[in-house]
């Protein structure tokens, strides 16, 4: 953001920060401050008009609602997964390639730390090249597969 | 019986296979293609006769892995000076010589008898799919692949990635965030 702009938080009218419960599904603490109830699927969305930036929740319904197969833990759908089931270990990331916390998936903590193994396969095989996050030297990524030095050829996993 | 008499001629001809090295373990393969040098498909087989066929493998330069085997596998050399030992990785070789660890591997799994260095000349080895036409022209059969070559998740359709089933629903007091800011690190 510029030095310009004028961001309107939702916290700034709020005399006692710390008496406000901080949901736990939240990124960064800033945007999910919130006065009204909240019981709603929401969207972030920010719009910049001239040099003002305005952020705020729009209600959405889920786009997922009549395609989940059941609402509980991957253990009761005995699923046989390998990494390379990537349409699968892509439902339990962020568009930005970090995974999604315990309580948003409701999978169990023998599940969650499986995935974790899955998907780190599944990477580092570069099955999900849209999915990974950011370098941390901040230089583009090229291609699925990293370029350095043995990274760069075909590996597979038992 | 015309058929009996076609399996001989193809039993007693050396017959040209193709093989795609995409995405294959380069070990596993090597185990699978000697198979077809030395002639152990054949029924006539025998270890003193030479019935081995050719083997055309294209591709080379996209072999597989297991997990981090291209570090960890090393080659090792000694020239017989003081201080002529060498050890190379993997992925150092196959940088100089897309075609060399293939090579190595099928070498290495071959019997040690003077057949030998005629079954490597029968192994045509090929680092992509630019093969020359007289050796190409030669190929009747391929060889199955031995590993499915994985999907990536850019390669699905939207319309499939939209239609797989969930495994489970966003939570009531979830907040996405689709043009979510990169985490700082
Ligand atoms: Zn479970």
């Amino acid at each position: 953001m510029a030095a310009s702009s004028a961001v309107r938080h939702f916290c700034r009218n709020i005399p006692n920060i710390a008496k406000i419960r901080i949901p736990l599904s939240t990124s960064s603490p800033l945007r999910e401050i919130h006065t009204s109830t909240r019981c709603n699927l929401r969207e972030i969305k920010e719009e910049t008009q001239a040099d003002i930036t305005v952020v705020e929740g729009i209600k959405v319904k889920s786009d997922r609602a009549d395609n989940v197969i059941k609402d509980t833990c991957l253990c009761k759908l005995e699923l046989d997964m390998k990494y390379t089931d990537v349409l699968i270990l892509s439902q339990f990331l962020r568009p930005d390639g970090c995974m999604l916390p315990r309580h948003v998936t409701g999978v169990c903590a023998y599940q969650q730390k499986n995935l974790k193994k899955l998907i780190h396969k599944a990477q580092r095989a570069g099955l999900m090249p849209n999915l990974r996050p950011d370098r941390r030297d901040g230089k583009q990524r090229q291609g699925p597969m990293s370029s350095w030095k043995w990274k760069k050829y075909n590996v597979y996993f038992e | 019986m015309a058929h009996n008499r076609v399996l001989q001629w193809s039993t007693m001809a050396r017959t040209w296979w193709l093989f795609d090295a995409q995405h294959q373990c380069a070990f596993r393969s090597a185990s699978m293609l000697i198979k077809y040098l030395q002639g152990k498909h054949k029924p006539i087989y025998h270890p003193l006769s030479d019935v081995g066929d050719h083997v055309v493998v294209i591709n080379t330069a996209d072999v597989a892995m297991r997990e981090d085997y291209w570090r960890k596998f090393k080659y090792f050399h000694h020239t017989r000076y003081p201080g002529g030992f060498s050890v190379t990785s993997a992925w150092r070789l196959h940088e100089l010589d897309p075609t060399k660890v293939l090579h190595k591997a099928i070498y290495s799994r071959l019997p040690g008898n003077l057949l030998r260095p005629n079954m490597m000349r029968r192994l045509h080895l090929y680092p992509n799919e630019n093969v020359p036409t007289e050796i190409l022209a030669n190929v009747s059969d391929q060889i199955q692949q031995i590993q499915p070559i994985p999907k990536r998740l850019d390669q699905y359709t939207e319309e499939e990635l939209a239609s797989f089933p969930k495994v489970f629903d966003w939570p009531e007091d979830h907040v996405r965030d689709p043009g979510q800011t990169k985490r700082k690190r």
